[in-house]
């Protein structure tokens, strides 16, 4: 089979389509929280989670019981469930006698688990006869409706695998899921394994037939490739040969592609952001794409269905069609036992009937089985109904209902049990809106008349509001909200390291690259102690050495065990102290080279390289090196000169030699034009210009509405987290700067905002800042919530004597805050905000410590206006604040790229709170204490599982309730009405993500003092007071 | 050999024994008893009456047994233990392991010098099979049927139920300090001297144990959490069964120090 490029391209394209649904994971490194349903966000809420429990096999919303829990806490609007249960039932068609908001009201307010059950062999007439005492009609199954039934449930976008499974027990779909995961992570590593898979770089499919064929565990399997592989050499190829021969039509393949791709939606998200990461190191060497993916997984999905049809029974859709038309009742049976929907007294008969698999038996145990189900299942339901109707006194209207009405009432159930999450969801929304609606406060800031001893720029995330509250309650300091890149999107390349690291959103591409100096050196000793220590935990990873080295130095890691499980906080400043020496002071090279530095950088980047080349080939001293030979072998290898004859005679070799040594310089040392080139180019992406900059630092101010009365001290503060043994490390950190710790963009806005030329080109476009101002850098640790300052060398002197005492509020502004979040994250009781303190440090330093802190969990509004809307009232950790004043946005620019932003990655952390809350095992990533780190860049749950993709267990849940509360993120802008209007309107995305739902957006406008929310497709308004009434009318059941 | 010859094959007492200490195919006869009883109590009164008879039989015939009979009991034992793997439902799960561990008290009939050391050993073995059944009719009345696999990730839903679950099975695999273990050690050392093929056989026996105990395991505790709630035992109740495989295990221990 040869496929032409056309083919080739519409299966490409299939993938690729197909793929959309899934959600990419990016590398744990720089964890992003992303929506586990962003591929359906095109679809309003309600739809995209009925797709995606779907295509996901998970939950979209809580149990039922853990909403009536929230109930019963008073935690959601009981009168808004209410009102939509109303407006439910008055457009269903229910018999008269029936009260249906009581039925309903009953139904989700006191049952715990669902009453509709959604099976064939359930029948009103048979529910109706069980209500009443009569006997159970004689309803013979009609086998049309079975086989249609099965047809719906086995075949068309189902992965075959998973249809042989229902029908014979087979653990096919498991099977090849563990095979799939071992080839990915074989194929995928990136540097965990110590043997690695050989040919990685001709590609994934590529790399693995080859190993297929030899694989002895597969031959052990009995599974046969080679007539699968010799089909088409291709990835494509494969694919489209498999979707044959297994029967596949060509209309479903689409959607077979998404349902395989979904099994495993961890690693088909991985490969799925790999494949677009085109500057992702490991991509550009071992490429692996989607197509890949699905041509290994098909394969081995064939070749796992071949080995089970080789006993004979069913194996292409063919053959199911045929039996499930044949053999209708043994179909049934088998998909009723291995489904386990068997009636549990019947399970040994199916057992039995389907092993013997003899025609007669089986007809007999159909008949006898559909039977008993029928009728036992009509009693439970009957036994259910009876027990709803007695609670709302409704008994009698029940039983007196014929086999139509009671048709109608069993439907309208079942419908509002599908509806029943979004009821209980806009429950919980209306009165964490009220909630909010009681703390805002639309009174203007009072005059001050004199500037404020400190003002502090946090990052908008939720974990910043605590510190903020404290740090203005203990002082004359006014805080503001900006995203943690503060606006400057940058590629970071940190000190002794040779990658880019991007700090901003992820859905930023930053163009300027900033790179770390430093005038020190780093020091031999530190050098021996880091290669010591790579060594010991490469001994560790060997897979011979650890037999010898747990004699010969197991004892010094018994040690390190001790230490960091006894007292991890000493020890890990001992150990901190003897291996990790402080980083030496650094700067940032923020401006931007001109031709000529450009230039002589990058010849003196040559000159060093030549001079080390030389070194190494001619075994020369360096003060042999003359200047005249470095740069005349420089000219000669770049093509510029040719100095072979002199150089030949300084260096006292011969010709043959001094052109192998060129040779030498020009591949090996890239000393040639077309890199040279390429160097230029990345020169050229170095720095800001001083207008850039400007625009940044004027923009960033504006954003927050910091334009005037500008403090002694501005602190520019970004965030990290800082904890031992933790793969979610990066989880806890910056998701504005990319998933990293916020202080480099931090130090890149206060390094442009002091400059001189900087403030002057900001003076012109209309803020002043004052010749004494300040801006200074620093971290938030948000595990510990310690605040330390950075490039403390560049305040002037005339500072220095109130830098105590800024250094005094912070840390009483740590130690609150602190003692505010220690309570709900552990158990041991702090007397003082000190005490909390110490153990919040302790929690950082602990590697036994599966819970840190709790990151952004809880996190439930996003809010974008003034400081003085919220200042006086605690938000409990659970809003993003962004500043903004509309007063002086008004081209509404500056919303709307809050919008596009900040808010966005808002929505994405929310929904990743979200559906990890309501379904940790699907779209969270499970319990921590089982997961292991895959290939350097996941975690799989044991030695092997599909990649886990979203928040652990132990971020969301506490103590196997959520502790997260999972609402969509409401977010309120502060503006007159038109003016959000028309930013939301302005902004696509964000238009798209509101009129879909996926976020809850309020407008409070402070001219008219109505609050706007966006419901149900149009804009509702209402006196701001009025919610406050409405939080007295929410009643406890 | 592993015993002398000379004796009566066709020993009534003998005979009998073979249908109480049930060896194939006699152990038809048991099967269908003991699973034509539909409740709990009558259950355990077989599984602990029953064997009490073959171990009086085998004495009262007053003579070793005969090596047809101790080779058909290794081989009755190892075709219900292999039987066992694929076995779902509780009750014949029970049923093929009583068969399968009675079996071996015919290969250990000489090994003690007092009389009741038989009769304590089949007690020891019947006992967790007893707990087991007691269980098994929790299951039966909570979901309609003990059936592995139809509704497995009790050990989420039910986690002391699933303690004293385990620990049964344990105690039914005879895992050390259990009396089984006694009886499988017992056996041990009674055909090691004899023959090589009967040790391998032992060993394939208690490996089908692990195995098919391990599937149990699997089909009723291990697996996703359950939604609804699903009543526990008593914490009462928990402490009652504890208590019993406790004493089970000290019993054990006394045993295994009669094998010195």
């Amino acid at each position: 089979m040869s496929l032409t490029l056309g083919e080739k391209l519409k299966v490409r394209s299939m993938i690729h389509v197909a793929a959309e649904p899934v959600p990419f994971f990016w590398p744990m490194r720089s964890f992003i929280h992303h929506n586990p349903l962003h591929g359906l966000e095109d679809l309003p809420f309600d739809k995209a989670t009925e797709k995606g429990s779907e295509i996901f096999h998970a939950r979209a919303f809580l149990p039922r019981s853990s909403y009536q829990a929230y109930l019963a806490e008073n935690r959601v609007d009981q009168a808004k469930i209410d009102t939509l249960l109303e407006d439910f039932i008055e457009q269903e068609d229910l018999p008269g006698t029936i009260d249906g908001l009581a039925w309903c009201r009953q139904l989700l307010y006191q049952e715990q688990t669902p009453l509709s059950k959604s099976d064939p062999l359930l029948s009103a007439s048979k529910i109706q006869a069980a209500l009443t005492g009569e006997a159970p009609p004689e309803v013979e199954v009609d086998l049309e409706d079975l086989r249609k039934g099965l047809h719906d449930q086995l075949l068309g976008e189902r992965p075959l695998g998973e249809a042989i499974d229902d029908l014979f027990g087979s653990k096919i779909t498991a099977d090849l899921n563990e095979l799939v995961v071992k080839s990915c992570l074989d194929f995928y590593d990136e540097g965990q394994s110590v043997w690695k898979m050989p040919m990685r770089e001709q590609g994934f499919f590529n790399a693995w037939k080859k190993l297929a064929q030899r694989n002895i565990r597969f031959t052990l399997l009995g599974l046969r490739f080679q007539s699968i592989l010799e089909a088409d050499g291709t990835a494509e190829g494969t694919i489209i040969h498999v979707l044959r021969t297994l029967g596949i039509e060509q209309e479903h393949w689409a959607g077979y592609f998404t349902r395989e791709l979904a099994q495993l939606h961890g690693w088909s998200g991985f490969i799925r952001w790999r494949e677009q990461a085109k500057d992702y190191h490991f991509s550009k060497i071992f490429p692996g794409d989607l197509v890949d993916f699905v041509a290994v997984r098909m394969t081995l999905a064939l070749a796992l269905i071949q080995a089970h049809g080789r006993r004979g029974l069913a194996s292409t859709v063919g053959e199911i069609e045929d039996m499930i038309n044949d053999r209708t009742e043994d179909a049934f049976l088998r998909c009723e036992f291995h489904k386990r929907r068997v009636l549990p007294t019947m399970a040994h008969k199916l057992d039995v009937a389907i092993s013997r698999s003899n025609d007669d038996l089986i007809r007999i145990t159909f008949a006898e089985y559909t039977k008993s189900k029928s009728i036992e299942l009509a009693k439970q339901q009957a036994l259910r109904l009876r027990k709803l109707a007695r609670a709302i006194d409704q008994e009698e209207q029940l039983a007196a209902l014929d086999v139509p009405d009671l048709e109608k009432l069993l439907k309208v159930l079942a419908k509002v049990e599908r509806q029943e999450g979004m009821f209980w969801l806009r429950g919980m929304e209306q009165y964490a809106m009220q909630q909010l609606g009681k703390q805002l406060n639309l009174a203007p800031a009072p005059k001050r008349d004199e500037r404020p001893f400190a003002q502090a720029l946090f990052c908008i995330d939720t974990r910043s509001e605590r510190l903020r509250r404290n740090l203005e309650s203990i002082g004359d300091y006014q805080t503001f909200g900006i995203a943690g890149f503060f606006g400057v999107p940058v590629s970071f390349i940190e000190l002794g390291k040779g990658s880019e690291t991007h700090l901003c959103p992820v859905i930023l591409t930053p163009k300027n690259v900033v790179l770390e100096i430093t005038t020190d050196t780093l020091s031999e000793e530190q050098d021996t102690l880091t290669t010591l220590d790579k060594a010991l935990h490469g001994l560790k990873e060997s897979v011979v050495s650890p037999f010898v080295t747990v004699e010969a130095i197991g004892l010094l890691f018994g040690l390190e065990m001790i230490g960091k499980t006894l007292a991890p906080k000493g020890y890990s400043k001992w150990r901190n102290k003897l291996i990790n020496s402080e980083k030496p002071e650094t700067l940032l090279l923020l401006d931007k080279l001109d031709k000529e530095q450009a230039e002589s950088i990058l010849q003196t980047v040559q000159r060093a390289l030549i001079i080390k080349g030389v070194k190494h080939e001619l075994h020369l001293a360096a003060d042999q090196i003359s200047d005249e030979i470095v740069q005349g072998l420089r000219e000669t290898a770049m093509g510029l000169n040719d100095h072979t004859s002199s150089l030949a005679t300084l260096l006292k070799i011969e010709p043959a030699r001094l052109d192998a040594l060129i040779k030498h310089l020009r591949e090996d040392y890239r000393i040639n034009r077309e890199f040279a080139d390429g160097q230029m180019d990345q020169l050229g992406r170095i720095g800001f210009t001083l207008d850039e900059q400007a625009n940044f630092v004027a923009t960033a101010l504006s954003a927050i509405g910091l334009t005037e009365n500008f403090a002694r001290f501005v602190i520019i503060t970004g965030h990290g987290s800082f904890t031992d043994n933790n793969p979610y490390e990066s989880a806890l950190d910056c998701g504005a700067c990319g998933g990293n710790h916020g202080l480099v963009s931090a130090r890149v806005i206060a390094q442009m905002a002091n400059r001189a030329q900087v403030r002057s080109r900001v003076r012109k476009m209309g803020i002043t800042i004052p010749e004494d101002v300040c801006f200074i850098p620093a971290l938030h640790n948000t595990t510990t919530d310690e605040v330390k300052l950075h490039d403390l060398d560049r305040i002037p002197p005339s500072h220095l004597f109130y830098l105590d005492w800024l250094r005094k509020g912070l840390t009483g502004a740590s130690h609150l805050a602190a003692q505010e979040r220690l309570p709900s994250l552990s158990e041991t009781h702090a007397e003082t905000a000190i005490d909390a303190f110490h153990i919040a440090q302790r929690n950082s330093t602990d590697w036994s410590q599966v819970r840190p802190e709790w990151g952004l969990s809880r996190n439930c509004y996003f809010i974008i206006g003034r400081r003085e809307l919220t200042r006086h009232h605690s938000l409990d950790g659970r809003s993003f604040l962004q500043s903004y004043d509309y007063r002086i946005d008004p081209k509404r620019r500056l919303l709307e790229s809050i919008l596009t932003g900040p808010l966005v990655v808002g929505q994405w952390i929310n929904m990743e709170h979200y559906f990890s809350a309501v379904d940790n095992e699907q779209f969270g990533s499970g319990s921590k204490v089982y997961h292991n780190v895959a290939g350097k860049f996941g975690v799989m749950t044991g030695n092997q599982s599909d990649l886990r993709t979203g928040l652990p267990a132990q971020t969301v849940l506490k103590n196997g309730k959520p502790f997260h509360q999972p609402v969509r993120l409401m977010t309120l802008i502060e503006a007159p009405i038109e003016h959000a209007q028309l930013a939301i309107e302005a902004v696509s995305s964000v238009r798209n993500l509101v009129r879909n739902e996926w976020i809850r957006m309020m407008v409070i406008d402070p001219e008219t003092g109505m609050i706007h929310t966006y419901e149900a497709g149009h804009w509702e308004a209402r006196p701001l007071d009025v919610s406050h009434s409405e939080t007295a009318k929410t009643q406890v059941v | 050999m592993f015993y002398s010859d000379g004796v009566n094959l066709m020993d009534s007492k003998i005979l009998a024994a073979a249908l109480f200490l049930p060896l194939f195919p006699l152990s038809i006869l048991f099967n269908v008893l003991f699973e034509g009883l539909r409740k709990p109590l009558p259950r355990i009164v077989v599984l602990l009456a029953w064997p009490q008879i073959g171990a009086w039989l085998l004495q009262e015939a007053n003579s070793a047994p005969p090596d047809w009979a101790v080779h058909l009991a290794l081989s009755t034992s190892l075709l219900y233990g292999f039987r066992a793997l694929v076995l779902r439902e509780l009750t014949h799960w029970i049923s093929f392991l009583a068969i399968s561990s009675w079996s071996l008290l015919w290969l250990i009939v000489g090994f003690f010098d007092n009389t009741e050391a038989l009769h304590l050993l089949a007690l020891g073995v019947s006992l967790p099979l007893a707990i087991l059944t007691l269980l098994g009719g929790q299951l039966e009345k909570k979901f309609g049927a003990s059936y592995a696999g139809l509704y497995n990730g009790l050990g989420h839903a039910m986690p002391r139920f699933s303690g004293v679950f385990v620990f049964t099975i344990l105690a039914i695999l005879a895992t050390p300090v259990f009396p089984g273990f006694t009886t499988m050690t017992a056996a041990f050392l009674e055909v090691t001297k004899a023959s090589l093929a009967g040790s391998i056989m032992l060993c394939l026996i208690w490996l089908t144990w692990g195995w098919a105990g391990s599937r149990l395991i699997q089909g009723f505790i291990i697996g996703k959490e359950h939604h609804e709630e699903i009543e526990d035992i008593s914490s009462g109740l928990t402490w009652l069964y504890a208590l019993i495989l406790t004493g089970l295990a000290a019993f054990g221990i006394f045993t295994l120090g009669q094998l010195s």
